[in-house]
């Protein structure tokens, strides 16, 4: 009798690999969820520094800093009756708010040691202009430094974000160049405070350091400025982008002559393996600006980040199966549904007892019946023919799953119906991409479609 | 931080690179589960579908308080209860939770070592409470302590189930043996 142990190791030893079509489906509609998840919660890219995905999300915490907001305000109102310390920066926020438009540069470091094998740096560079009339543009630089990256990634890449907060409008648009992507998304009140928090501007930032206790930290000299310092270590500053940040520190150098900002540093760490530092500089108060350097330019061979794209391969397989389908059985499968298509043809008994099969369905069923006495043989035959059928139902189903308006009419178009819409699906707005009764593949419009459908 | 939970990280803000490395990490593991469980290469596959599908969805909000192999283990289980719950609703109730619905052949050529054949077949003919333990516990490395709360019994009883597994399984193989 076997122990206990053998038969655990016997166990063991059962290791099955799903085949590469399934694996191919199973990550594209993994991906295209991804992607619509992404999209739909407004999870950051990682290229922004993952600060931003501690974003207050639990209404618990909320109401937390929706407080801590209240409490913000009502130290603010009562500021300008307060100490003189708090009147200089109430001042100070009074005059930043008095710009009509404003310029500033960011650099910011994230480090992060989550994982000693592969510590990462990110550096951002950034340009933000600030626009009372027409929104925010920003340009932002990140430079990735990954010692060692996880398979595929790319240690010191730099990728360009320009991005446009457009309040009129109520819309974010967000361009990458690198990738010739580019994204656009309704904007709320509460995306638009969250943005101005992300990109740090000096108005938010005032508002925050008025929350806060600080303390002064006397006047020197900055690039020829005389300044006043003030400094805080409140963890109420980063209270409304971080949950539980570990430490803070934030210093704002102030223009004594003008007493508008003119540097601000900070730097939180957010926990024992992640940190950030912020330096933000350059300002430039009331400049010029015109509503066409607010409007965002996004060149005609771009695409939404949102869309999908279908690797091609899969398109392929589908065709090389619709084509291995005509060949043995002289038609189209009448619903290629993945389920009632694997249920009807795309297993080891696809020969057995069907009739009308065409010379080569013939030839195929022979050379089964030929290795009925060799089971495995005949097994592993049978999958091998059942394989690129199978691709056909894998096909239709993840346009199913990505909502890509897919139809198939194999119930009526035949091969011999050259011109006919054998299958479709949405490729972008207006466009469709058809496969035709004689498996010749195009593209046509929505409303091209709607002709060639009318013969359906 | 070990790199599931890095990869995690990736994952939640969006990194499809750390989806294909977590899929190539434990697709084989978390495909044999599903297949010992359900013994239908479709459903399978479905469910090995679902469980990624679910894993991109909620990554952002997904809180791994074990590992992370452990957490898609446990969906897989899930997730073929569920199917087999549904698939018992359509079949004639004496054909038994969990049997074998005439799927066996496509498994058995994916399984290429005669001997670990042998034994999974003899685990389709266990009942399912009881393969469900050996699965998890053997193939799926779970303790019995998740398993008891992903069946929602004590410990004591995921850990019987298991030994009257394997003894069954024993008894099988002994009855195989002297054919």
């Amino acid at each position: 009798m076997k122990s206990e142990n053998q038969i655990k190791q016997l166990a063991k030893g059962i290791r099955i690999k799903p085949d590469a079509v399934v694996d191919e489906r199973v990550l594209a509609f993994a991906e295209a969820v991804l992607a619509k998840t992404t999209k739909n919660q407004g999870v950051v890219p990682l290229r922004r520094p993952s600060i931003r995905s501690k974003i207050v999300k639990s209404p618990i915490t909320k109401l937390a800093a929706a407080a801590v907001i209240l409490i913000g305000v009502l130290i603010l109102t009562s500021l300008f009756v307060g100490t003189n310390k708090n009147v200089v920066l109430a001042g100070v926020l009074e005059r930043v708010e008095q710009a009509q438009a404003y310029m500033y540069k960011i650099d910011m470091t994230m480090t992060e040691h989550t994982n000693p094998e592969i510590p990462m740096i990110q550096k951002i560079e950034g340009t933000i202009i600030v626009s009372n009339e027409y929104g925010t543009k920003s340009e932002m630089r990140t430079k990735w430094q990954v010692d060692k990256g996880i398979p595929d990634s790319d240690p010191g890449r730099t990728t360009t974000k320009l991005r446009y907060i457009l309040p009129n409008q109520k819309l974010e648009v967000l361009i990458k160049p690198d990738q010739k992507k580019y994204e656009r998304t309704e904007l709320d009140d509460d995306r638009i405070a969250r943005r101005k928090k992300e990109d740090n501007d000096p108005r938010e930032m005032m508002k925050q350091m008025l929350e806060c206790e600080y303390t002064e930290m006397g006047r020197t000299v900055l690039n020829g400025i005389e300044v006043e310092g003030f400094e805080t270590t409140d963890p109420k500053f980063a209270v409304a982008k971080v949950e539980d940040p570990q430490d803070v520190r934030v210093k704002l150098w102030v223009d004594v002559k003008t007493w508008l900002p003119v540097l601000w540093e900070t730097e939180e760490t957010i926990n024992e393996q992640m940190s950030l530092h912020t330096v933000v500089h350059d300002f430039q108060w009331d400049i010029p600006v015109a509503a066409s350097d607010f409007e965002p330019v996004i060149p005609a061979d771009y695409t939404s980040i949102n869309e999908y794209e279908l690797p091609s391969k899969f398109e392929e397989e589908a065709l090389k199966g619709l084509r291995f389908f005509v060949e043995i059985f002289g038609r189209y499968p009448e619903d290629i549904d993945q389920n009632s298509l694997v249920r009807e043809f795309a297993h080891p008994y696809l020969l057995r007892n069907r009739e009308n099969l065409t010379d080569a369905g013939l030839k195929l069923k022979e050379e089964l019946e030929s290795l009925m006495d060799h089971e495995q043989q005949w097994m592993q035959r049978a999958m091998e023919i059942s394989k690129p059928i199978k691709s056909i139902g894998v096909f239709y189903t993840v346009l199913g799953d990505i909502d890509r308006d897919r139809a198939y009419y194999g119930q009526t178009v035949g091969p011999e119906d050259t011109d006919a819409v054998l299958m479709r699906w949405k490729v972008s707005d207006d466009e469709y991409r058809v496969i035709f009764g004689d498996l010749s593949v195009g593209n046509v419009t929505a409303e091209e479609l709607a002709e060639l459908e009318k013969t359906l | 931080m070990s790199e599931d939970k890095y990869l995690l990280k990736l994952l939640r803000h969006g990194d499809s690179r750390a989806l294909r490395r977590l899929y190539e990490k434990y697709r084989t593991d978390l495909f044999t589960v599903a297949l010992s469980l359900i013994n239908d290469v479709h459903a399978a596959e479905d469910c090995l579908q679902d469980v990624f599908a679910r894993l991109a969805e909620g990554a952002a909000d997904m809180e791994i308080r074990r590992n992370l192999k452990g957490y898609l283990i446990s969906s897989v289980a899930n997730r073929a209860r569920d199917r087999l719950r549904r698939k018992t609703r359509s079949l004639d109730k004496t054909e038994g939770f969990g049997c074998s619905t005439g799927t066996t052949d496509p498994v058995k050529i994916l399984i290429d070592r005669e001997e670990s054949a042998r034994i999974f077949n003899m685990l389709m003919r266990l009942p399912y409470d009881q393969r469900e333990v050996f699965v998890l516990h053997v193939q799926g490395e779970l303790k019995f302590r998740e398993i008891a709360e992903l069946q929602n019994v004590s410990i004591k009883t995921a850990q019987s189930r298991y030994q009257y597994g394997i003894e069954k399984l024993q008894s099988l193989l002994e009855k195989d043996n002297t054919k």
